[in-house]
Protein backbone atom coordinates (compact mmCIF):
# COMPACT_ATOMS: atom_id res chain seq x y z
CA UNK A 1 0.00 0.00 0.00
CA UNK A 2 2.59 2.56 0.57
CA UNK A 3 4.84 1.61 -2.24
CA UNK A 4 6.20 4.50 -4.78
CA UNK A 5 4.60 4.38 -7.93
CA UNK A 6 5.39 6.93 -11.47
CA UNK A 7 1.85 7.96 -11.76
CA UNK A 8 -0.31 8.78 -8.78
CA UNK A 9 -3.99 6.66 -9.12
CA UNK A 10 -5.11 10.45 -10.19
CA UNK A 11 -2.66 10.60 -13.11
CA UNK A 12 -3.36 7.32 -14.33
CA UNK A 13 -6.87 7.64 -14.26
CA UNK A 14 -6.82 10.91 -16.10
CA UNK A 15 -4.65 8.77 -19.13
CA UNK A 16 -7.00 6.29 -19.15
CA UNK A 17 -9.83 8.74 -19.88
CA UNK A 18 -7.66 9.73 -22.68
CA UNK A 19 -7.69 6.43 -23.65
CA UNK A 20 -4.82 4.67 -22.32
CA UNK A 21 -6.32 1.20 -21.66
CA UNK A 22 -2.21 0.65 -19.86
CA UNK A 23 -3.24 2.99 -16.85
CA UNK A 24 -6.81 0.50 -16.66
CA UNK A 25 -4.60 -2.49 -16.13
CA UNK A 26 -1.88 -0.76 -13.76
CA UNK A 27 -5.42 0.62 -11.86
CA UNK A 28 -6.49 -3.15 -11.54
CA UNK A 29 -3.82 -3.94 -10.42
CA UNK A 30 -3.05 -1.81 -7.84
CA UNK A 31 -6.35 -1.93 -6.55
CA UNK A 32 -8.11 -5.52 -6.99
CA UNK A 33 -6.84 -6.92 -3.83
CA UNK A 34 -7.06 -3.93 -1.64
CA UNK A 35 -10.72 -3.75 -2.54
CA UNK A 36 -10.74 -7.64 -2.60
CA UNK A 37 -9.85 -7.52 1.24
CA UNK A 38 -12.59 -4.56 1.96
CA UNK A 39 -15.38 -6.57 0.45
CA UNK A 40 -13.98 -9.70 1.91
CA UNK A 41 -14.68 -8.36 5.26
CA UNK A 42 -17.73 -6.91 4.73
CA UNK A 43 -19.53 -9.70 3.32
CA UNK A 44 -17.94 -12.72 4.57
CA UNK A 45 -17.89 -14.41 1.11
CA UNK A 46 -14.82 -14.68 -0.84
CA UNK A 47 -16.54 -15.63 -4.37
CA UNK A 48 -19.79 -13.38 -3.81
CA UNK A 49 -16.60 -10.93 -2.78
CA UNK A 50 -14.73 -11.83 -5.71
CA UNK A 51 -17.46 -10.79 -8.13
CA UNK A 52 -18.43 -7.73 -6.44
CA UNK A 53 -15.15 -6.75 -6.80
CA UNK A 54 -14.82 -7.51 -10.84
CA UNK A 55 -17.90 -5.66 -11.03
CA UNK A 56 -16.65 -2.88 -9.23
CA UNK A 57 -13.39 -2.94 -12.04
CA UNK A 58 -16.06 -2.97 -14.82
CA UNK A 59 -17.79 -0.29 -13.55
CA UNK A 60 -14.34 1.79 -13.34
CA UNK A 61 -13.99 0.85 -17.01
CA UNK A 62 -17.83 1.57 -18.55
CA UNK A 63 -18.12 4.70 -16.10
CA UNK A 64 -14.25 6.10 -16.27
CA UNK A 65 -15.66 9.42 -17.23
CA UNK A 66 -17.97 10.04 -14.24
CA UNK A 67 -14.98 10.08 -11.89
CA UNK A 68 -14.02 14.02 -11.76
CA UNK A 69 -10.23 15.08 -10.16
CA UNK A 70 -12.22 16.11 -7.30
CA UNK A 71 -11.91 13.65 -4.80
CA UNK A 72 -9.31 10.97 -4.58
CA UNK A 73 -9.57 8.08 -7.05
CA UNK A 74 -9.77 5.58 -3.85
CA UNK A 75 -12.42 7.52 -2.19
CA UNK A 76 -14.32 6.81 -5.90
CA UNK A 77 -13.41 3.46 -6.26
CA UNK A 78 -14.39 2.45 -2.42
CA UNK A 79 -17.21 3.78 -2.84
CA UNK A 80 -18.67 2.00 -5.83
CA UNK A 81 -17.37 -0.90 -4.18
CA UNK A 82 -19.21 -0.69 -1.01
CA UNK A 83 -22.72 0.46 -2.67
CA UNK A 84 -22.25 -2.46 -4.47
CA UNK A 85 -21.69 -4.79 -1.39
CA UNK A 86 -24.53 -3.33 0.49
CA UNK A 87 -26.48 -3.99 -2.45
CA UNK A 88 -25.20 -7.63 -2.23
CA UNK A 89 -25.75 -7.55 1.41
CA UNK A 90 -29.80 -6.27 0.78
CA UNK A 91 -30.47 -8.97 -1.40
CA UNK A 92 -28.81 -11.70 0.79
CA UNK A 93 -31.07 -10.74 3.08
CA UNK A 94 -34.08 -11.19 1.03
CA UNK A 95 -33.26 -14.43 0.03
CA UNK A 96 -32.99 -15.33 3.70
CA UNK A 97 -29.86 -17.21 3.50
CA UNK A 98 -28.90 -18.59 6.57
CA UNK A 99 -24.83 -18.53 6.71
CA UNK A 100 -22.58 -18.20 9.95
CA UNK A 101 -22.98 -14.47 9.94
CA UNK A 102 -26.25 -14.90 10.99
CA UNK A 103 -25.16 -17.50 14.12
CA UNK A 104 -25.68 -15.81 17.33
CA UNK A 105 -22.45 -15.29 20.26
CA UNK A 106 -23.42 -19.24 21.32
CA UNK A 107 -23.23 -20.59 17.71
CA UNK A 108 -19.85 -19.03 17.56
CA UNK A 109 -18.65 -20.46 20.99
CA UNK A 110 -19.50 -23.81 19.21
CA UNK A 111 -17.48 -23.66 16.12
CA UNK A 112 -14.34 -21.78 17.49
CA UNK A 113 -13.24 -23.00 20.79
CA UNK A 114 -11.77 -20.34 22.77
CA UNK A 115 -8.25 -21.35 24.27
CA UNK A 116 -6.76 -17.66 25.29
CA UNK A 117 -7.48 -15.57 28.16
CA UNK A 118 -6.54 -12.67 26.86
CA UNK A 119 -7.85 -10.64 23.39
CA UNK A 120 -4.16 -9.93 22.69
CA UNK A 121 -2.75 -13.01 22.88
CA UNK A 122 -6.52 -14.49 20.82
CA UNK A 123 -5.90 -12.59 18.21
CA UNK A 124 -2.06 -13.81 17.10
CA UNK A 125 -4.00 -17.06 15.60
CA UNK A 126 -5.99 -17.95 12.64
CA UNK A 127 -8.63 -18.58 14.89
CA UNK A 128 -8.51 -15.03 16.46
CA UNK A 129 -8.94 -14.04 12.42
CA UNK A 130 -12.11 -15.95 12.18
CA UNK A 131 -13.05 -14.77 15.49
CA UNK A 132 -12.67 -11.14 14.65
CA UNK A 133 -14.05 -11.84 10.91
CA UNK A 134 -17.38 -12.91 13.29
CA UNK A 135 -17.76 -10.11 15.43
CA UNK A 136 -17.30 -7.76 12.56
CA UNK A 137 -19.97 -9.38 10.29
CA UNK A 138 -22.09 -8.85 13.61
CA UNK A 139 -22.08 -5.06 13.24
CA UNK A 140 -24.52 -2.89 11.52
CA UNK A 141 -23.40 -2.01 8.14
CA UNK A 142 -23.00 1.72 9.32
CA UNK A 143 -20.50 0.41 11.76
CA UNK A 144 -19.11 -2.55 9.63
CA UNK A 145 -17.99 -0.31 7.10
CA UNK A 146 -16.62 2.88 8.75
CA UNK A 147 -14.53 0.33 11.10
CA UNK A 148 -13.25 -1.91 8.01
CA UNK A 149 -12.29 1.69 6.18
CA UNK A 150 -10.35 2.43 9.31
CA UNK A 151 -8.76 -0.34 11.44
CA UNK A 152 -8.37 -2.59 8.41
CA UNK A 153 -7.74 -0.59 5.25
CA UNK A 154 -6.16 2.02 6.78
CA UNK A 155 -7.94 5.01 5.35
CA UNK A 156 -8.23 8.68 6.49
CA UNK A 157 -11.02 10.02 8.95
CA UNK A 158 -11.54 12.54 6.17
CA UNK A 159 -11.48 9.82 3.59
CA UNK A 160 -14.01 7.54 4.91
CA UNK A 161 -15.90 10.67 5.43
CA UNK A 162 -16.56 10.98 1.88
CA UNK A 163 -17.01 7.76 1.58
CA UNK A 164 -19.44 7.08 3.73
CA UNK A 165 -20.74 10.35 2.95
CA UNK A 166 -21.62 11.29 6.45
CA UNK A 167 -19.83 14.13 8.82
CA UNK A 168 -16.33 13.61 10.16
CA UNK A 169 -17.84 13.57 13.74
CA UNK A 170 -20.08 10.92 13.09
CA UNK A 171 -17.58 8.81 11.56
CA UNK A 172 -15.24 9.18 14.31
CA UNK A 173 -18.01 8.32 16.85
CA UNK A 174 -19.44 5.31 14.39
CA UNK A 175 -15.63 4.19 14.80
CA UNK A 176 -15.72 3.99 18.34
CA UNK A 177 -18.49 2.65 18.69
CA UNK A 178 -17.75 -0.13 16.88
CA UNK A 179 -14.23 -0.76 18.45
CA UNK A 180 -16.38 -0.87 21.52
CA UNK A 181 -18.91 -3.45 20.42
CA UNK A 182 -16.10 -5.65 19.06
CA UNK A 183 -14.21 -5.56 22.34
CA UNK A 184 -17.31 -6.65 24.25
CA UNK A 185 -18.45 -9.53 21.61
CA UNK A 186 -14.42 -11.01 21.74
CA UNK A 187 -14.49 -10.31 25.05
CA UNK A 188 -17.74 -12.89 25.48
CA UNK A 189 -15.90 -15.43 23.88
CA UNK A 190 -12.96 -15.62 25.86
CA UNK B 1 -15.96 12.32 33.96
CA UNK B 2 -17.78 9.12 34.09
CA UNK B 3 -17.71 6.07 32.19
CA UNK B 4 -19.94 7.04 29.24
CA UNK B 5 -17.83 9.81 28.65
CA UNK B 6 -14.77 7.61 29.42
CA UNK B 7 -15.88 5.48 26.23
CA UNK B 8 -16.60 8.19 24.10
CA UNK B 9 -13.14 9.57 24.18
CA UNK B 10 -10.90 6.02 23.90
CA UNK B 11 -10.15 6.08 20.33
CA UNK B 12 -9.18 9.81 20.64
CA UNK B 13 -6.97 8.75 23.61
CA UNK B 14 -5.50 5.85 21.48
CA UNK B 15 -5.18 7.44 18.65
CA UNK B 16 -3.64 10.44 20.62
CA UNK B 17 -5.80 13.14 19.18
CA UNK B 18 -7.03 14.71 23.10
CA UNK B 19 -6.08 18.22 24.30
CA UNK B 20 -3.49 17.79 27.25
CA UNK B 21 -6.18 19.09 29.71
CA UNK B 22 -8.63 16.05 28.89
CA UNK B 23 -6.05 13.68 28.07
CA UNK B 24 -5.07 14.06 31.92
CA UNK B 25 -8.72 13.44 32.91
CA UNK B 26 -8.92 11.01 31.18
CA UNK B 27 -5.88 9.21 33.00
CA UNK B 28 -7.01 10.31 36.29
CA UNK B 29 -10.57 8.51 35.16
CA UNK B 30 -8.44 5.11 34.50
CA UNK B 31 -6.22 5.66 37.64
CA UNK B 32 -9.30 5.89 39.63
CA UNK B 33 -11.14 3.07 38.29
CA UNK B 34 -8.80 0.08 36.67
CA UNK B 35 -10.91 -2.09 35.26
CA UNK B 36 -11.41 0.27 32.33
CA UNK B 37 -8.01 -0.04 32.28
CA UNK B 38 -8.78 -3.12 30.92
CA UNK B 39 -11.13 -2.19 28.39
CA UNK B 40 -8.55 0.43 27.08
CA UNK B 41 -6.00 -1.94 26.37
CA UNK B 42 -8.49 -4.48 24.95
CA UNK B 43 -9.68 -2.32 22.44
CA UNK B 44 -5.80 -1.27 21.82
CA UNK B 45 -4.96 -4.82 21.52
CA UNK B 46 -7.84 -5.08 18.84
CA UNK B 47 -6.97 -2.71 16.78
CA UNK B 48 -3.44 -3.46 16.38
CA UNK B 49 -5.04 -6.78 15.33
CA UNK B 50 -7.33 -5.83 13.13
CA UNK B 51 -4.23 -4.19 11.20
CA UNK B 52 -2.66 -7.42 10.83
CA UNK B 53 -5.13 -9.17 9.43
CA UNK B 54 -3.86 -10.62 5.90
CA UNK B 55 -5.20 -9.18 2.71
CA UNK B 56 -7.31 -11.40 0.97
CA UNK B 57 -6.60 -11.94 -2.54
CA UNK B 58 -8.19 -12.75 -5.70
CA UNK B 59 -8.08 -15.21 -7.49
CA UNK B 60 -5.58 -16.76 -10.16
CA UNK B 61 -8.08 -15.99 -13.18
CA UNK B 62 -9.40 -12.90 -11.81
CA UNK B 63 -7.63 -10.49 -14.65
CA UNK B 64 -8.46 -12.77 -17.19
CA UNK B 65 -11.92 -13.23 -16.37
CA UNK B 66 -12.42 -9.43 -15.75
CA UNK B 67 -10.78 -8.30 -19.12
CA UNK B 68 -12.93 -10.56 -20.59
CA UNK B 69 -16.00 -9.09 -19.29
CA UNK B 70 -14.88 -5.88 -20.30
CA UNK B 71 -14.61 -6.93 -23.94
CA UNK B 72 -18.10 -7.96 -23.30
CA UNK B 73 -18.79 -4.19 -21.79
CA UNK B 74 -17.18 -2.92 -24.98
CA UNK B 75 -18.66 -4.63 -27.34
CA UNK B 76 -22.71 -4.05 -25.64
CA UNK B 77 -24.76 -1.59 -27.41
CA UNK B 78 -26.45 -0.55 -24.51
CA UNK B 79 -23.17 -0.19 -22.74
CA UNK B 80 -21.62 1.47 -25.49
CA UNK B 81 -23.13 4.57 -24.48
CA UNK B 82 -20.87 4.81 -21.15
CA UNK B 83 -17.69 3.14 -22.71
CA UNK B 84 -17.67 5.47 -26.07
CA UNK B 85 -18.99 8.75 -24.01
CA UNK B 86 -15.85 11.44 -23.23
CA UNK B 87 -15.59 14.39 -21.03
CA UNK B 88 -17.55 17.19 -22.43
CA UNK B 89 -19.64 16.03 -25.09
CA UNK B 90 -22.74 18.20 -24.27
CA UNK B 91 -23.43 21.23 -25.49
CA UNK B 92 -24.86 23.75 -23.31
CA UNK B 93 -25.50 20.83 -20.91
CA UNK B 94 -27.40 19.00 -23.65
CA UNK B 95 -26.64 16.10 -25.05
CA UNK B 96 -25.79 15.89 -28.98
CA UNK B 97 -29.71 14.64 -29.48
CA UNK B 98 -31.41 16.67 -27.11
CA UNK B 99 -29.30 19.87 -28.49
CA UNK B 100 -30.52 19.28 -32.13
CA UNK B 101 -34.26 19.05 -30.62
CA UNK B 102 -34.04 21.88 -28.63
CA UNK B 103 -32.37 23.79 -31.34
CA UNK B 104 -35.01 22.86 -33.78
CA UNK B 105 -37.42 23.59 -31.46
CA UNK B 106 -36.03 26.59 -31.33
CA UNK B 107 -35.87 27.96 -35.04
CA UNK B 108 -39.44 26.42 -35.45
CA UNK B 109 -40.82 29.07 -32.68
CA UNK B 110 -38.92 32.06 -34.17
CA UNK B 111 -40.28 31.04 -37.77
CA UNK B 112 -43.84 30.56 -36.48
CA UNK B 113 -43.54 33.84 -34.06
CA UNK B 114 -42.92 36.08 -37.54
CA UNK B 115 -45.47 34.57 -39.52
CA UNK B 116 -47.40 35.75 -36.90
CA UNK B 117 -46.43 39.59 -36.50
CA UNK B 118 -48.41 41.89 -39.58
CA UNK B 119 -46.17 43.65 -42.13
CA UNK B 120 -45.77 47.43 -41.03
CA UNK B 121 -44.08 50.18 -42.96
CA UNK B 122 -40.93 51.56 -41.39
CA UNK B 123 -42.31 55.33 -39.92
CA UNK B 124 -45.60 54.41 -38.79
CA UNK B 125 -47.26 52.79 -35.99
CA UNK B 126 -49.49 49.43 -36.38
CA UNK B 127 -52.86 50.33 -36.29
CA UNK B 128 -55.78 48.09 -37.50
CA UNK B 129 -57.23 47.87 -41.02
CA UNK B 130 -60.58 49.80 -40.02
CA UNK B 131 -58.93 52.72 -38.26
CA UNK B 132 -56.64 52.99 -41.49
CA UNK B 133 -59.23 52.84 -43.61
CA UNK B 134 -61.23 55.62 -41.43
CA UNK B 135 -58.11 58.25 -41.93
CA UNK B 136 -57.98 57.75 -45.63
CA UNK B 137 -61.25 59.47 -45.94
CA UNK B 138 -60.98 62.28 -43.08
CA UNK B 139 -60.67 65.79 -45.51
CA UNK B 140 -57.47 67.15 -46.20
CA UNK B 141 -57.20 70.55 -44.32
CA UNK B 142 -54.64 72.94 -43.41
CA UNK B 143 -54.93 72.64 -39.83
CA UNK B 144 -56.40 69.28 -39.03
CA UNK B 145 -58.71 69.76 -35.60
CA UNK B 146 -60.46 66.45 -34.53
CA UNK B 147 -62.83 68.64 -32.84
CA UNK B 148 -64.60 71.87 -34.84
CA UNK B 149 -66.53 73.55 -31.80
CA UNK B 150 -64.76 74.71 -29.33
CA UNK B 151 -67.70 75.18 -26.88
CA UNK B 152 -68.02 71.17 -26.96
CA UNK B 153 -64.62 70.58 -25.51
CA UNK B 154 -65.37 73.96 -22.60
CA UNK B 155 -68.41 72.06 -22.02
CA UNK B 156 -66.73 68.51 -21.46
CA UNK B 157 -64.63 70.17 -18.88
CA UNK B 158 -66.98 71.47 -16.76
CA UNK B 159 -67.14 69.00 -13.47
CA UNK B 160 -70.72 67.22 -13.85
CA UNK B 161 -70.51 66.91 -9.64
CA UNK B 162 -69.92 70.75 -9.63
CA UNK B 163 -73.48 71.49 -8.83
CA UNK B 164 -73.05 74.99 -7.91
CA UNK B 165 -71.67 75.37 -11.87
CA UNK B 166 -73.16 77.09 -14.60
CA UNK B 167 -74.39 74.04 -16.08
CA UNK B 168 -76.34 73.17 -13.32
CA UNK B 169 -80.17 72.66 -14.40
CA UNK B 170 -82.19 75.63 -13.08
CA UNK B 171 -85.03 73.79 -10.40
CA UNK B 172 -88.27 73.22 -11.63
CA UNK B 173 -87.72 72.53 -15.47
CA UNK B 174 -88.39 69.33 -15.43
CA UNK B 175 -91.12 69.47 -12.75
CA UNK B 176 -93.93 68.31 -15.06
CA UNK B 177 -91.94 65.14 -15.55
CA UNK B 178 -90.26 63.95 -12.41
CA UNK B 179 -92.38 64.43 -9.27
CA UNK B 180 -90.04 65.15 -6.06
CA UNK B 181 -90.60 64.28 -2.47
CA UNK B 182 -90.92 67.94 -1.92
CA UNK B 183 -93.54 68.44 -3.61
CA UNK B 184 -97.27 67.82 -3.20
Amino acid sequence: MDKEFVYTDEELIARFQNGDEQAYVELVNRYRDRLMTFVYRFVNDEVIAEDIVQDTLVKLYTHKDYYRNIAKFSTWIYTIAGNLAKTELRKKKRRKVTNLSDMGSEDWEYQIPAVERDTGEIVQGQFAERQIQKAIQSLPLHFRTVVILRDIQELSYEEISKIVEVPLGTVKSRINRARLQLQEMLKELR
Amino acid sequence: MNRYQFEDLISDYIENKLPIAKRKEFEAFMEANPEVKDQLESIRSLMKSMKKLPEVKTSDGFTAKLMKRVEFEKNRPSAKKYVTSAVGKTYFGFTPLYATVMTALVIAFVVVGMQLVPKTNNNSTVLPTSITAETSIIPNSSSPKPYQNDDIMLAEDNDSTDVDGPARVKSGQFDDKIKLVGNK
